[in-house]
């Protein structure tokens, strides 16, 4: 009766039309939420940067000298390394162009940018004999072949303190930006001290670099 | 097609009107589903994050260079008792930045150990760990390091 009466037919369109509306916005929204929301894009950068941050807290807990090389899985992606933060950045976001990931380091490794920090154990060694060593048979200082005294070690500690300090605020303003094509160098070096008694004393430097080309 | 044709059918036009609220509620549930999903996800991660610094704690104050410890796990009584006052050399030692933590010795044998490091706050996470605890030369007992880490601007 009613479907056959010309009086009714606005009302049925428009609550017809109402019907359609509502579900093209729900398809649309779960649509938008699973195909262009960009949390998938920030889980992978939020991943990428723990997975960093627990790659240099887990190579700081071994106890013996070791490395290892990070290879940086997101091509896409700007990462910044300081003492405190790794940062990483991406450009290919649908709603916001630039996404944001950062993960705070559970331990402040010294960083090698070009100008301050050491590139491996190596490089320290031969920098502290350059500091420390008084007469030149040995190019290299604070390895277990040539240990330092044990009267040396608050010498030293302050001396790696003052260095972590200074690289800690040159790094906080400009923080390292990595190149995802070339990995990351880790190392956990120690620095020996000689007892008395011949026993060996240590403490351990944490080395990140960049692996050059 | 004959009961479309009925001329009887008065209520033909809002069946379109039940059909409307379920997809509503369709969409209600949907978002209350994701949104839920959503925020425990970025809980569990929060959460997560926490545990491994706990767990980064724990293990690197065991460590043989720990300023507690005489050899890996070995906690000697007398070195804790000096760090009982002398806190800031624990930190200088361990302190990731952000977080906050305070140690404590839980063991059958052994009850005089204070904590070290002040009382928690807010959300906090425990970890433990057997470790041996030497409190004299000869004497070993076993006990649990207890972490418990929080995050310092919360």
């Amino acid at each position: 009766m009613l479907r056959l009466n010309n009086d009714g037919i606005i009302s049925w369109l428009l609550s017809q039309l109402a019907l359609l509306l509502a579900a093209a916005i729900l398809i649309a929204s779960i649509a938008s939420i699973t195909f262009y929301n960009d949390w998938q894009k920030e889980a992978e950068a939020k991943r990428l940067a723990l997975n960093l941050a627990s790659e240099i807290a887990s190579m700081d807990l071994k106890t013996y000298p070791n490395s290892t090389l990070y290879w940086i899985d997101l091509k896409k992606a700007s990462i910044y390394l300081s003492t405190e933060y790794v940062r990483v950045i991406r450009y290919d976001g649908n709603i916001h162009k630039k996404l944001f990931a950062t993960a705070t380091l559970l331990v402040k490794p010294f960083i090698y940018n070009g100008s301050v920090g050491w590139r491996n154990g190596d490089d320290l060694y031969s920098s502290l004999c350059q500091k420390f060593c008084k007469n030149g048979d040995s190019s290299k200082m604070g390895d277990a072949e040539n240990p330092f005294s044990y009267d040396e070690k608050p010498e030293v500690e302050n001396y790696i303190a003052s260095e972590l300090n200074r690289i800690s605020k040159e790094l906080a303003i400009r923080p390292l930006r990595i190149d995802p094509n070339r990995p990351l160098y880790i190392e956990k070096a120690y620095i020996y001290f000689k007892k008395d008694d011949g026993t060996l004393d240590r403490i351990g430097v944490l080395i990140v670099s960049q692996v050059e080309t | 097609m004959k009961f479309i044709g009925d001329r009887k059918g008065v209520a033909e036009e809002f069946t379109s009107l039940p059909a409307l609220i379920i997809v509503m509620i369709g969409f209600a549930l949907f978002f209350a589903m994701f949104a839920n999903v959503y925020m425990a996800h970025n809980e569990k991660l929060k959460t997560a994050e926490l545990a491994e610094a706990a767990h980064y704690i724990a293990l690197k104050l065991t460590k043989a260079e720990s300023p507690l410890t005489d050899a890996p796990l070995l906690i000697n009584k007398e070195k804790w008792e000096y760090m009982v006052k002398h806190e800031e050399n624990i930190r200088k030692y361990c302190k990731p930045s952000s977080y906050n933590y305070s140690i404590k010795i839980s063991s059958p044998f052994v009850s005089d150990f204070k904590m070290i490091g002040e009382k928690a706050k807010g959300d906090r996470m425990s970890v433990s760990m057997k470790v041996a605890i030497k409190l004299a030369e000869g004497d070993v007992k076993y006990g649990k390091l207890i972490v418990t880490v929080w995050r310092e601007n919360e």
